[in-house]
């Protein structure tokens, strides 16, 4: 199943099985497991341009071994008919920083990017970032 | 007494006749024998040697005596010394009268003193009064003698030989005394006219020195005319050059005058321009103000305005928050049939009929985020508006205060424009009186300059008449220096 | 498109302006011309790569060719035009400053390139071609292109 997340400036497509809960924003520091959660906005992340969201935000929690990172965004949705995402161009994949874009699809006409949540947490949990967001750490 | 009469100087020749010292004095002395002769007759009378009638006629003859005198005084006073001097020679024959008949009558040598008045007539007096006289004398001599004749006329006292011989001394001293003054009266006025005659031979022959002195001056003077002469043709040409310069002058003067009444003329329109402008202004500057105030009262509509817009504002804000209590339930309501429907798949056959209940809430929930929006959607349409209405409001007011500044500004453009209308009319009429000044001053001057003209000319003219006399003294020199050559 | 026409062989190729530079590529490799749209960004893709473009249905990654090969890139503006180039089973748009026209070239008159080239401009460089007496045109090689997007320094 195939999520759709928006952000302020942008929107992506997720799957479903890379997360494990969709919900609001948690407001503790750990969850109920004592699992340090890890907080973070995705537009920014990804897309200097797109700013970080205030107000009501969801959140897409993906547990990992030793902690929970919850990534927020404007909104997640459900598409009622799954888009058909075709892989990035094995040249472009070669040479992206990180590896959270694994394809794309076409929503309204307009490409767009499915990002591999589960990867982008854990690589968020080692302290990597994309170039533009170095410099948040 | 000298003072009224004409005072004396020695260099003078003064005719014993006007001597009035001298008929002054022969008055007293005349009244005073004439009185002391009638003291006689009135002591004689005491003494009976006359009769009462005779003493009244000595009285009568002593008293018209007296009178005599006194008018003789009189007159002299008066300053009438031709009827002084009668009065007095009159009066003098009486006293001889008085004399005569007092001692002896008329038969004797006493009858000299008669001479006394006629002499004194003839010396003293015109050529009428030694006339007259001497007819009154003969008269009363007549008179006396047919009245001692016939008529019993006595005298106060017999004549004998002593009061003739006494009588006939004092009549002939006092005749003498009297032709020898006047001898020396004439003498002196001989002595007088001869040195007249000598001053006047001298200055004729002064004069006869400067006439020549003055024939030789002729030459100079013929010199000298001729000098005049070329001096004054000079002055002539010069003149007639003065008056053609002074017309040129003229001319340029009254090009500057036509040249002002032009100045005059165009400073006349710029006034009159400037005054109407003033006209237009003031009625502009009406406009400007009536403006202000429209803008003024829209101004404080437009206020009102935007308060109650603002209030409408206020209560879109409640509707709003309400709205988003809806959002927030219509996002949960989203969450969970979210959530549900990933459950649904993972639950197989049961996990697809919830799946098709999950869907279905969702889309409930769908609507109802729909909905919410859409009302959001007016709100914030509303909310626009409303802003908006604000904005245009302040706007407005904001466009209401230019336009109140601008109208200010206008005015004081306004202002500035008429007070430079008022400063060009000023400078108009200004220019309008100096040049008024200045067409009076030229007009002036073209007077001046045509009296200066004027003055030329004759000057001219005097000269030419000074070449004429000129040439004439010059003839008359020549005349003079021929008499005088020839006298020589 | 190669033509027979007795001894010589011609081919047809698109000739391009990439900044000041006049570039040539092949027409075999050329898919289409399209008109400039924003590209859709890739986290994490080097700069040479704007994003991936629609273009009816497929999509493309967009590949910046002047700062692939060193060159100014300026803004985008009316002239500026997106080659789908494609080339051995690789499909990917090349951002150009202008497209020129489409010259046919004999194969007599294509020189190899001149061997004061460094850089990028050498390897992707395959061949020079004097279209006038004051005017070379250089001819790249698509596949040097997807070669040196993938070196990412």
């Amino acid at each position: 199943m195939i999520l759709l997340i928006e952000t302020i400036s942008r929107r992506y497509l997720c799957r479903q099985n890379d997360v494990d809960a969709v919900g609001f924003p948690s407001t503790a520091d750990r969850d109920d497991r004592g699992r340090p959660i890890m907080r973070s906005q995705l537009g920014p992340l990804l897309d200097p341009s797109d700013p970080p969201a205030s107000g009501r935000l969801h959140a897409l929690t993906i547990h990992l071994r030793r902690r929970v990172v919850e990534l927020l965004v404007v909104r997640i949705d459900l598409l009622a008919e799954p888009p058909s995402v075709v892989p990035l161009a094995p040249f472009l994949t070669a040479c992206l920083q990180l590896p959270w874009v694994t394809g794309a699809a076409l929503l309204d006409e307009q490409p767009v990017l499915m990002l591999d949540l589960r990867r982008l947490a854990t690589d968020l949990a080692l302290g990597l970032r994309l170039k533009h967001a170095e410099a948040a750490l | 007494m000298n003072s009224r009469t004409t005072t004396f100087s020695f260099s003078e020749l003064s005719a014993l006749r006007e001597n009035r010292l001298l008929l002054q004095w022969l008055v007293v002395a005349g009244a005073i024998v004439q009185l002391l002769f009638w003291v006689i007759g009135l002591v004689f009378w005491l003494t009976g040697n006359a009769e009462l009638a005779s003493f009244v006629i000595a009285s009568l003859i002593a008293l018209v005596g007296l009178s005599l005198y006194g008018l003789a005084s009189w007159s002299f006073r008066q300053g009438r010394t031709l009827s002084g001097r009668r009065w007095l020679f009159l009066a003098m024959t009486f006293g001889s009268i008085l004399v005569l008949l007092l001692f002896g009558g008329v038969d004797g040598a006493r009858v000299s003193v008669m001479f006394v008045a006629i002499v004194s007539a003839g010396l003293l007096g015109s050529g009428q009064d030694t006339f007259l006289v001497s007819l009154v004398n003969l008269a009363a001599y007549l008179l006396l003698l047919l009245a001692e004749q016939f008529w019993g006329l006595q005298p106060f006292h017999a004549g004998n030989l002593l009061i003739d011989s006494g009588f006939l001394v004092i009549a002939v001293v006092s005749v003498s005394t009297l032709a020898w003054l006047s001898s020396r009266d004439l003498s002196r006025a001989l002595v007088e006219s001869q040195s007249r005659a000598e001053e006047l031979l001298r200055n004729t022959e002064q004069l006869m020195e400067k006439n020549i002195q003055q024939v030789e001056l002729g030459s100079e003077l013929a010199a000298a005319a001729a000098e005049l002469q070329a001096n004054s043709q000079q002055q002539a040409g010069g003149a007639s050059e003065q008056a053609s310069a002074v017309s040129e002058v003229s001319t340029t003067i009254e090009e500057l005058g036509s040249t002002a009444r032009q100045i005059a003329q165009a400073a006349e329109h710029v006034s009159e321009a400037a005054q109407q402008t003033l006209e237009q202004l003031s009625s502009g500057q009406n406009a400007v103000d009536e403006s202000i105030q429209a803008m003024e009262r829209i101004r404080q509509r437009v206020q009102d305005i935007s308060t109650r817009v603002l209030g409408l504002g206020e209560r879109s804000q409640q509707i709003g928050e309400i709205i988003d209590l809806i959002d927030d339930i219509s996002d949960e309501t989203h969450l969970l049939a979210l959530n549900a429907a990933i459950e649904a798949a993972g639950a197989g056959e049961y996990g697809r009929r919830f799946a098709v209940v999950a869907a279905e809430v969702k889309s409930l929930a769908n609507r109802t985020l729909a909905a919410a929006k859409e009302v959001k959607g007016v709100i914030a349409e509303i909310r626009q508006a409303t802003s908006a209405a604000v904005l245009a409001a302040e706007e407005g007011s904001k466009e209401v205060e230019r336009g109140v500044e601008l109208a200010h500004r206008a005015g004081q453009v306004m202002d500035n424009i008429v007070m430079v209308a008022e400063r060009t009319a000023q400078a108009a009429a200004e220019i309008g009186l100096a040049t008024a000044q200045q067409q009076s001053a030229s007009e002036q001057v073209v007077e001046t300059m045509r009296e200066i003209a004027e003055v030329a000319r004759q000057s001219a003219l005097s000269a030419r008449h000074m070449a004429e006399s000129a040439v004439k003294l010059n003839a008359i020199a020549a005349r003079l220096h021929g008499l005088a050559s020839s006298e020589h | 498109m190669q033509s027979l026409s007795g001894q010589s062989q011609t081919s047809v190729y698109l000739y391009v302006r990439l900044a000041a530079e006049h570039v040539a590529l092949v027409g075999t490799a050329v898919r289409e011309i399209m008109r400039w749209r924003t590209p859709t960004p890739v986290p994490g893709a080097p700069p040479t790569i704007p994003g991936l473009i629609n273009q009816r249905g497929q999509i493309l990654p967009v590949i910046d060719a002047r700062l692939l090969l060193g060159l100014p890139a300026a803004s985008p503006d009316r002239t500026t035009r997106l080659i789908w180039v494609h080339h051995e089973q690789i499909d990917a748009a090349l951002l150009v400053d202008a497209v020129v026209d489409l010259i046919t070239i004999e194969a007599g008159q294509i020189e190899p390139p001149p061997i004061n080239l460094v850089g990028a401009a050498q390897r992707a460089i395959q061949a020079i071609y004097r279209y006038r007496d004051d005017l070379s045109i250089a001819i790249l090689d698509p596949a040097a292109l997807f070669v040196l997007v993938q070196e990412v320094l």
